[in-house]
């Protein structure tokens, strides 16, 4: 039996891809809400697309890869849905080497941050020239939408992790003081960097960025923005502290109202820093953690 | 604080924040101006409240940062009483009064520009 293995490097997710795999395709199968079903391996960015021409691996991983791994009584039909790579991957399977996927498709769809770059950073005339190209290969009834980017989800799935669980569970590594900075302003994230280069110091710009990095850093302090885009740092200290009780979280903010302390100090922040912030003020927190 | 009282910049507060390093404080004002012109760039674009709000927001974070306490300051007021009526009239002060940072970074020995 094949194992799923992921030769395209996709950080943390390479790890269990077989039991994210599995979790995924069965929570989708339940859900009949949708009027798609979708096997969504989307890991691989959108820049990618020539790799994926020659290889015809979707996000890593081939359609015989899928059908060998074991995890399939009979061949699945693969519903298509998001990024540029699922939908390559059907066109060249069709086009290339003429495997029978028949995916009944039922729409694509261009969702979240993918469909946001390609309209706002990549060139939207390509997005329309793509959509033309799709609808050129795929059934005269299947729909092409690019539709608007959904709510912003939090992917926790490297909080979950074994690993992640036992380090927890089992305490931090001594040593140099660990904090991750969580600032999406490029500027407050690069002087917060330099006051504190004497410590081990990562810089996350967003809230998924800042779930990735703490599932392997494990740092001893968060200074997490309020104000970041998309999933706020309070939604972040919310999923962080349901996965890590013990996380030691500081706020900072450019704005000390009332109704945000209490819902910090009530997601188990431990303090907050009002911009501007100063080496003393964080210094603080920094002493409270190496006293314990 | 008091509008009086406030500083146009900080310089002390700058000092402290960049431990007085020429290189890196080149660096860092200059990425503040990079950053600044494009939220402004980004702010003269939009006419969506929520997101002028949230560029204002933005500009007053790194701004307070650095030690540029009025641009800061305005860019708080504008974060919290802009509505479509006075919408331009806050473009251009916030406009205004980042040029008189940098004609006041212009005049100071680290400052060779913005990042890009």
């Amino acid at each position: 039996m094949t194992s799923l293995e992921n030769p395209v490097p996709g950080g943390i997710y390479i790890q269990n891809i077989e039991q994210r795999l599995k979790s995924l395709i069965l929570q989708l199968a339940k859900d009949t809400s949708r009027p798609w079903k979708v096997l969504s391996i989307g890991m691989a960015p959108a820049a990618d697309v020539m790799p994926i021409w020659a290889s015809g691996h979707l996000a890593g991983i081939t359609y015989q890869q899928l059908l060998d791994s074991g995890l399939f009584a009979e061949p699945p039909v693969v519903f298509l849905c998001g990024d540029q790579s699922a939908i390559l991957f059907y066109i060249l399977k069709e086009k290339v080497d003429g495997t029978e996927l028949r995916p009944q498709v039922e729409r694509i769809l261009f969702e979240g941050a993918k469909a946001r770059l390609w309209q706002e950073f990549e060139l939207p005339r390509q997005t329309q020239d793509f959509l033309k190209t799709c609808q050129r290969y795929l059934r005269d009834d299947v729909k092409t939408v690019l539709a608007e980017p959904s709510a912003a989800k939090l992917d926790t799935f490297p909080l979950s992790t074994p690993a992640f669980v036992h380090a927890v569970q089992n305490g931090r590594k001594r040593g140099r003081l660990r904090i991750l900075i969580v600032e999406d302003d490029p500027v407050t994230g690069k002087l917060l960097l330099q006051l504190l280069k004497d410590y081990d110091v990562k810089l996350a710009v967003s809230a998924q960025q800042a779930v990735e990095n703490y599932a392997v850093f494990l740092p001893d302090l968060v200074l997490l923005d309020v104000g970041l885009p998309q999933i706020s740092g309070l939604e972040f200290l919310e999923v962080l502290r349901s996965h890590d009780p013990k996380a030691t979280v500081v706020m900072l903010t450019a704005d000390s109202k009332k109704e945000t302390l209490e819902k910090a100090v009530g997601g188990g922040a431990v303090g907050f820093i009002a911009k501007p912030f100063t080496f003393q003020k964080i210094r603080f927190y920094i002493e409270k953690i190496e006293s314990r | 604080m008091d509008a009086s009282e406030l500083l146009f910049f900080d310089s002390a507060h700058f000092a402290e924040m960049t431990g007085g390093d020429p290189e890196f404080q080149k660096d860092i004002s200059g990425l503040y101006v990079e950053t600044v012109a494009g939220l402004l760039q980004d702010l003269e674009k939009t006419t969506e409240l929520e997101e002028c709000r949230r560029i204002a927001h933005r500009i007053k974070g790194a701004s307070l940062n650095i030690g540029f306490q009025k641009l800061g300051m305005l860019a708080g007021e504008a974060e919290q009483e802009m509505v479509q009526e006075n919408l331009p009239a806050f473009r251009l002060s916030l406009e205004q009064a980042f040029q008189e940072v940098r004609i006041l970074l212009e005049q100071q020995p680290f400052y060779s520009g913005s990042a890009g």
